[in-house]
């Protein structure tokens, strides 16, 4: 409806938006769970036609839609069966497993067939059951089924006068071989990390996780790339409720392409407008078979070397993978050490520039002296000076992650160190500022998860416009807010500072880690099936 | 508007803000003034008056399960009464907030922006309060719980470290200027924990609206313990002469904490503690005036009127011209006569659920 100019004065109430909330169930330990959907949905798209009886009307198709020849990578191979009758395979060139098509396939088709009696048996059922011997043949009616199937690795079977064709799983194509994970590094932890292939990335899980209640449910998602997404959840641990929802999300993308999880993250979340994320991204194996292990569900995107865990709080982001397997002292310490680094990320300069400019009053004597001495000279205003800073560490630190490897390194040394030095030497920054602006920065660096750090920078520059106008009154007024709105946050139902606001019942690891034998809750914010990990 | 629910930790939470934010003002002063070195028990007895009229609201709150006071006094004296008590309510919400948050805007002007204009130190508070206000009860009472533990465990450090301070002379006269003048005083004065009336106004936020009474007289012993400990601190830390006539005894007596050279003016640990419960606090009775004048005019989105009444109270909060009207006249005219409107329409609303309604709800019951 058009909007017209008096509307403004005229007051509509909003209509209401669904809201997900995730009630508490019943607590059940006897794993009956029928009433989860098991069922694979498909991400339907295009035309749905069937496919004909016909061989030539079928090969035009298949010419039409894949864009034969213009396409040069699909490849469609002519053939005869039994001896006679027409038949064609199609198939992604560089998707399947060569060596198995020519010495296993094409010898079974074109030789094994001779002298089959193809009228008094039905061929298609003849050939998956007697002839090819390949692990996964699948029939099909549906075009769009079929085309899909074959973008994914399969090969097509297409035989004249029969309306079904068969799928041969001979998916093999080159991939990344297991390798360290990069951003989430343990001392004492597991060295392996997800490549971007999803059944490896699932076998790797279902290596850590050898149980039959781990379910993988297959979607596809991206209206045109058509690329596999698994759902991953423990069966008789998570809330149902969880799961429905989350399919419900994935199933509402209206995307054309989703390129990784990056993206597919920022389709499905709860607010897309709160700085923090609202899911856990790993590429760890052991940290996200743990999160199962919690009652969460994890999302795995074909090409995406890490996997998506839902729903989260601000703890899951705040602790690392390595921090259960550290004995309690240790694992408390470093979890101590690490809100220090949270708050001194957030905080110090924003505290910094709330004292020099408004309270130098509460500085000691002969510190004042020292900053006003180290200040002496620098010809810019602190805010100036702070910002200029703050900008070129980001810089510095952008520049040292976008080059490669050892000249990275290098980057952010020279960067850091020199000029950093030559700042100060041209009487441009205080050396209490580099200071500060290095602690912050080294500070943020404590944080395991990126897309927490990213939010931590970036509110730290909140923090400092707000010192800059009001001093410690601003700050105070930006951290009311600021937990306010991070309190009302949620990530599927859950809320994000749970189990802390509001207080819920949990095992003892929020910060203080206590001995492992008391960890005997699962989160209680997640409302799993089976609260105990363990009578 | 989604209201949402809150814990009843984080319903004390609130309430204990709403009553202690005042404390670090000139209420302090104004309670040495008129009884002298009694006002430490001065304010327990004011607690204990305001236990009373609360037991009033508990009572209610039992007899009509699910209902907030607003509903029902629109049970007890009608609808048309209602909505005016639920008009004095929202009325003496806003004064009290606007009031405090004058007192908090001089207060911050003197110690700690200087050069700030009142104006910009009022918009800032009010954007803060107005946000969280749309965020909707749950998010303010998720942060208000937040805060608190942090904030109880800075005012107690500050507490201990101005413990050095403290002389156990100065208590004395113990009576002040006599026994009948404290009690008649404590009565008085009770409405300094007029904001008990909030626990009735976000009764519905609760899981169980029968949890209002546990709350109500814990807030009340919490809160009135607190500001007992701050008049006893401040009592203990000042000559009398000079007790009545700081405007912010508390932040003063923090900035003279000295331990060694290097370990003095501690004040930023306060600043915090002084900001986010005043904040806390007044957010809060600006929502209950809200919530009071939604249900007066059976408003259900509350959003507009938080914009508009947000300018309301900043136009409230500097219309007065000067600090020296809002102590002389203001302060102590709310903090004597408050009580007529925190705890009248309560007091009406009780009899005649008393006398008229009870037995006709037993008889209901009953059958």
């Amino acid at each position: 409806m058009q909007k017209k100019p008096w509307d403004i004065f005229i007051y509509k109430e909003k209509p209401q938006k669904e809201k997900f909330e995730l009630l508490e169930i019943k607590e059940d330990d006897n794993n009956e769970h029928s009433d989860i959907e098991h069922s694979n949905i498909e991400h339907r798209s295009g035309k749905e036609a069937y496919i004909y009886s016909d061989i030539k009307a079928n090969l035009k198709r298949i010419k039409e839609d894949f864009r034969i020849p213009q396409n040069a990578d699909i490849i469609v191979r002519e053939l005869k069966i039994c001896g006679h009758i027409d038949a064609f395979l199609v198939f992604i060139d560089g998707l399947i497993d060569k060596k198995i098509l020519n010495e296993t396939l094409l010898n079974s088709l074109m030789s094994g067939t001779r002298g089959m009696d193809y009228e008094e048996v039905d061929l298609i059922d003849a050939l998956a059951d007697n002839i090819i011997n390949i692990g996964i043949v699948k029939k099909h009616n549906l075009f769009d089924k079929i085309e899909n199937m074959i973008t994914n690795g399969f090969c097509a079977l297409f035989i004249d006068g029969y309306n079904k064709c068969l799928l041969l799983e001979l998916v093999e194509y080159a991939k990344r071989s297991i390798e360290k994970p990069e951003n989430e590094k343990t001392i004492r932890g597991s060295k392996e990390s997800f490549i971007e292939d999803l059944p490896t990335n699932v076998s790797m899980l279902r290596r850590l996780f050898r149980n039959k209640n781990l379910i993988v449910e297959y979607m596809k998602i991206g209206a045109e790339n058509n690329i596999g997404c698994a759902i991953i959840y423990v069966n008789g641990i998570i809330n149902p409720e969880i799961l429905k929802e989350l399919k419900k999300r994935i199933n509402k993308v209206k995307s054309e392409s989703i390129i990784g999880s990056g993206m597919l993250e920022q389709r499905i979340e709860d607010n897309k407008w709160m700085i923090f994320p609202q899911m856990l991204n790993t590429e760890r194996p052991d940290r996200a078979v743990s999160l199962l292990m919690e009652g969460k569900a994890l999302i795995m995107v074909e090409g995406s070397p890490s996997v998506n865990a839902v729903p989260i709080t601000f703890f899951n982001l705040y602790h690392t993978s390595e921090d259960n397997s550290l004995r309690w002292y240790y694992g408390s310490f470093i979890s101590l050490i690490r809100l220090l680094g949270v708050f001194l990320a957030v905080f110090l300069p924003g505290f910094y520039i709330a004292l020099v400019l408004y309270s130098q009053e509460m500085i000691s004597s002969e510190l004042l002296a020292s900053i006003a001495g180290a200040r002496e000279g620098v010809p810019f205003p602190t805010i100036v000076e702070l910002t200029l800073m703050e900008v070129a560490f980001e810089l510095i630190r952008e520049a040292s992650s976008r080059v490669p490897g050892t000249i990275g390194e290098t980057l952010g040394i020279v960067g850091a160190l020199i000029l950093g030095q030559a700042a100060v030497q041209a009487g441009l920054v205080s050396p209490i500022l580099i200071i500060i602006v290095a602690a912050s920065g080294i500070a943020s660096f404590v944080i395991p998860d990126y897309s927490l750090s990213s939010a931590v920078r970036i509110t730290r520059f909140f923090f400092i416009l707000m010192g800059y106008l009001a001093g410690f009154y601003g700050i105070s007024i930006g951290m009311f807010v600021f937990f306010a709105l991070m309190s009302i946050m949620k990530s599927f139902g859950v809320p994000f500072l749970a189990p802390i606001a509001p207080k819920l019942r949990t095992s003892p690891d929020i910060i203080l880690v206590k001995p492992i034998d008391t960890m005997k809750y699962r989160p209680d914010e997640l409302n799993a099936v089976k609260k105990r990990k363990k009578k | 508007m989604d209201e949402g629910k809150i814990g009843n930790i984080e319903m004390i939470c609130l309430v204990v803000n709403a009553i202690v934010c005042k404390a670090f003002f000139t209420s302090i002063a104004a309670v040495v003034q008129k009884v002298g070195t009694a006002g430490w028990y001065m304010t327990i007895i004011s607690a204990a008056v305001a236990m009373g009229i609360f037991s009033l609201i508990h009572m209610m709150t039992k007899a009509y399960a699910g209902k907030n006071i607003l509903e029902i006094y629109d049970e007890t004296v009608g609808k048309k009464a209602g909505r005016l008590f639920a008009l004095i309510f929202c009325l003496i919400l806003f004064l009290s907030a606007s009031i405090t948050l004058r007192e908090f805007t001089d207060a911050t002007n003197v110690y700690l922006l200087h050069e700030t204009p009142p104006g910009f130190i009022v918009g800032m508070f009010i954007i803060a309060m107005t946000v969280v206000c749309l965020l909707g009860i749950e998010g303010l009472g998720r942060v208000a719980k937040l805060f608190s533990y942090i904030l109880l465990f800075n005012f107690l450090i500050v507490m201990i470290l101005s413990y050095q301070r403290f002389e156990a002379h100065r208590l004395y006269p113990l009576l002040g200027y006599g026994l009948g003048n404290t009690i008649k005083n404590g009565i008085m004065r009770s409405s300094a924990y007029g904001e008990i009336i909030l626990i009735g106004v976000f009764a519905k936020a609760l899981n169980d609206t029968k949890d209002a009474g546990k709350i109500g007289y814990k807030s009340l012993i919490f809160g009135g313990l607190t500001i007992a400990i701050i008049l006893f601190s401040v009592i203990a830390s000042f000559p009398y002469f000079i007790a009545v006539e700081l405007a912010d005894p508390l932040y003063i007596m923090v900035s003279l904490v000295q331990y060694g050279r290097f370990f003095q003016r501690v004040e930023v640990v306060f600043i915090f503690t002084w900001n986010l419960s005043t904040l806390i606090g007044l957010t809060s009775i600006f929502y209950g005036s809200i919530n009071c004048y939604c249900h007066a005019f059976n408003i259900k989105d509350k959003k507009p009127i938080i914009i508009s009444f947000a300018i309301t109270i900043y136009i409230a909060t500097l219309i007065i011209p000067s600090i020296s009207i809002i102590l002389d006249y203001v302060v102590p005219n709310l903090r004597d006569y408050g009580w007529i409107g925190f705890y009248f329409p309560i007091f009406i609303a009780w009899i005649m659920w008393f006398f008229f309604k009870r037995g006709k709800q037993t008889y209901d019951e009953k059958n």
